[in-house]
């Protein structure tokens, strides 16, 4: 039965690259926790957040190195010709699932960030259409939804 | 094998593995930040850059303290088990 030795080189890459997988969740993850800081939550919450999106996207990250570059001997020996067809399926999707975790948290954070337009609405009565002439530039005026003037 | 071996034989390169592995990611990031804060004006995305360093360094020290727990914890839990399969040579760091 293969097994591989004990190599102190391989565990401590391991160990590095497990640190450089954190390193780089947080990278997304602090680009998020910033606009969230830029949206208006505490910086203390913000970090909060960030640090468990850096923890789960280092999870998934992980995961996938581990499948690619650790894969035992023993593991291989053990596989049928169907079940690693199988397994490189799984291992071809693995980048789109990585891909749409990280478009989610991207698309979540950006929308959460994105400012509110700053539209006036006001309701105009009949009487009131005089006021609405004098709104300044770039401030539009809506009456019952529709654009009444632009000035 | 008492306590004193396993601790002396095991644990500093435990400790220096995931040392150095903690200082992998927090230097190269704290002085990345560092030379863009050169060139870069007060603003959201020299913010932004201070911000991700924080991150990765608060990143990098929780790892690093969860992880020196988890080896503590399985060392100890294994010495005072009596080791794989009943020897206590079995988990020696190679």
């Amino acid at each position: 039965m293969a097994r591989h030795m004990p190599s102190w080189l391989r565990d401590t890459l391991r160990v590095w690259l497990q640190y450089w997988i954190i390193g780089l969740s947080s990278i997304p993850a602090g680009i998020a926790g910033f606009l969230l800081t830029q949206r208006g939550m505490t910086q203390r919450n913000a970090v909060i957040v960030s640090l468990l999106i850096a923890a789960s996207l280092s999870l998934i990250l992980w995961g996938v190195v581990r499948k690619k570059l650790f894969v035992s001997p023993q593991k291989v020996k053990h596989t049928t010709q169907e079940n690693s067809a199988a397994a490189d399926i799984q291992i071809q999707l693995q980048p789109f699932r990585l891909a749409g975790g990280i478009s989610y948290v991207f698309v979540v954070a950006l929308g959460a960030s994105s400012p509110c337009p700053n539209v006036k609405v006001s309701i105009s009565q009949p009487n009131e259409q005089t006021k609405t002439q004098t709104a300044p530039a770039y401030d539009y005026v809506y009456a019952y939804g529709n654009v009444v003037s632009e000035v | 094998m008492q306590w004193r071996e396993y601790f002396n034989v095991d644990l500093w390169k435990i400790v220096w593995r995931h040392c150095t592995g903690a200082l992998t990611i927090v230097i190269p990031f704290r002085v990345t930040g560092w030379v863009i804060g050169l060139f870069l004006e007060q603003g959201d995305i020299l913010n932004a850059i201070e911000f991700i360093d924080k991150i990765v360094t608060i990143a990098g020290v929780v790892y690093l303290a969860l992880a020196l727990l988890w080896e503590f914890g399985t060392l100890f839990y294994r010495m005072v088990k009596g080791g794989q399969n009943g020897s206590p040579h079995a988990f020696v760091v190679a």
